[in-house]
């Protein structure tokens, strides 16, 4: 199942533009402040810890292998869900 | 020995001078000034604001000659022995340019930029000054005359900004908006009057000083919350490493001397970033810049006292200024004092 990870969101190049996810202050609320476009967002524990993920470099697959364990949530609505907040970070300008 | 500064511009009603900021940044200075106010009008709120200044005089409007002005100065250095006087109105600085020379004779000193600088960056000038850089400006249009807008339509189409040649920007939706607009600001400001594409999207500011075109200081702050004229009620400051190179690039073409701000468009649809004017003082924010670690009033008073300031872009991100208005009570005596003599000292 983590393969249809893979083929749709795998290619770290394609997503990431990593100076300025690095270099957004999140707080232990959740609230986040980009310093580059100025915007805040808030964001659950989970977008946290994606974010907190993408951050310091790990990969896309193995961040949805982590919440797959830790969370039970079926892998299906995890694709969907991650999916939708990867796009979300791309609206933001976060990542490519 | 204590310095005395006058600041201009105390205007602080919707559309805010940059004079109170100035003076609050200035009060926070280690070089601890005496504050002085100039004004133009009896209730230009600045005037009544004693934690900030110890006294403040009616001045003539710019529209009056400049000897007046002059004649008018010479008047309050007497009174409070003037150093330094910082003008933050767009529409004052030819004059204060013109009689610079003749103040600093009686040693009354101000950092200004010069005609030339001042008209390169001219909202009328702007698409000639920076013709051979790679700085994006909106498509921009000066016309004389109304009957002028429906053709400048055909090229940019509508929402299109109406701008006056100093203040206000108006969007108009359709022609009948652009006409009305257009009468509104050349009945108020004169002709030319701007007629510029409306480009969507976040509004970044820079608020700088520079010295001979070379920028020794800035912060870029993103509107938050902006009126429905256009002026920023609330705004945190960014790191756009992007916006500060254009801005140091755009800066030393022109050869700036003094404070100023660029206001620049990041367009929604590409991301790219658009110049959209100059404002040849600081802006009614910059307070801001205080609050984020440079004080760059306080570094305009060092120029204006022949001091050397250290380039010094090293802000924090994040700080963010909230706008409010605030109901002064004011004692009646303060404004007979300012319409029978033209002056109020605090200190009486």
């Amino acid at each position: 199942m983590l393969s249809l990870v893979s083929q749709r969101i795998i290619k770290k190049e394609e997503y990431m533009e990593i100076n300025n996810l690095k270099n957004l202050a999140i707080s232990d609320t959740g609230f986040i402040f980009d310093p580059f476009a100025g915007k805040t967002f808030t964001v659950n524990e989970v977008g946290m810890k994606i974010i907190q993920s993408l951050k310091s470099g790990e990969d896309i697959v193995e961040i949805t292998k982590q919440i797959y364990q830790e969370y039970d949530i079926p892998l299906e609505q995890l694709e969907r869900d991650m999916s939708d907040f990867l796009i979300q970070l791309k609206e933001q300008g976060l990542i490519q | 020995m204590t310095i005395c500064v006058a600041v201009t511009g105390l205007n602080a009603v919707d559309s805010p001078g940059p004079g109170v900021p100035i003076l609050r940044s200035l009060k926070e200075s280690s070089l601890k000034p005496k504050l002085i106010g100039l004004a133009y009008d009896v209730l230009e709120p600045g005037n009544f604001m004693k934690e900030l200044i110890d006294s403040t005089y009616i001045i003539p409007y710019p529209n009056a000659s400049r000897e007046l002005l002059l004649e008018r100065i010479l008047y309050i250095h007497e009174k409070v022995k003037l150093d330094v006087i910082i003008p933050a109105l767009d529409s004052e600085l030819d004059n204060f340019i013109a009689i610079s020379e003749q103040l600093n004779k009686k040693n009354i000193k101000l950092f200004l930029p010069d005609k030339r600088q001042l008209k390169m960056r001219d909202k009328t000038m702007l698409k000639d000054t920076l013709e051979d850089s790679d700085v994006l400006l909106p498509e921009t249009y000066t016309i004389q005359d109304s009957t002028a807008i429906a053709q400048v339509a055909e090229k940019i189409g509508y929402p299109m900004f109406v701008k006056g040649i100093f203040y206000e920007a108006y969007l108009a939706r359709n022609l009948q908006e652009a006409v009305g607009f257009f009468y509104y600001i050349a009945g108020k400001w004169g002709i030319p009057i701007i007629l510029q594409k409306c480009i969507i999207g976040e509004e970044l500011n820079t608020c700088a000083f520079s010295r001979n075109g070379k920028m020794i200081s800035h912060v870029v702050m993103k509107k938050m919350y902006v009126t429905d004229k256009g002026k920023a009620w609330a705004g945190v400051t960014i790191s756009n490493p992007d916006v500060s190179e254009m801005s140091i690039k755009i800066l030393k073409k022109i050869g700036w001397n003094g404070g100023c701000e660029l206001e620049y468009i990041m367009e929604n649809k590409t991301g790219k970033i658009y110049l959209l004017e100059i404002n040849p003082r600081f802006p009614a924010w910059v307070y801001l810049t205080t609050a984020a670690g440079l004080n760059l009033p306080e570094m305009l008073l060092k120029a204006c006292l022949g001091e050397e300031t250290p380039e010094n872009h090293t802000y924090k991100p994040g700080i963010i200024f909230v706008r409010h208005s605030w109901d002064e009570i004011v004692p009646m005596k303060y404004i007979e004092s300012l319409s029978t003599k033209a002056e109020l000292n605090h200190k009486d």
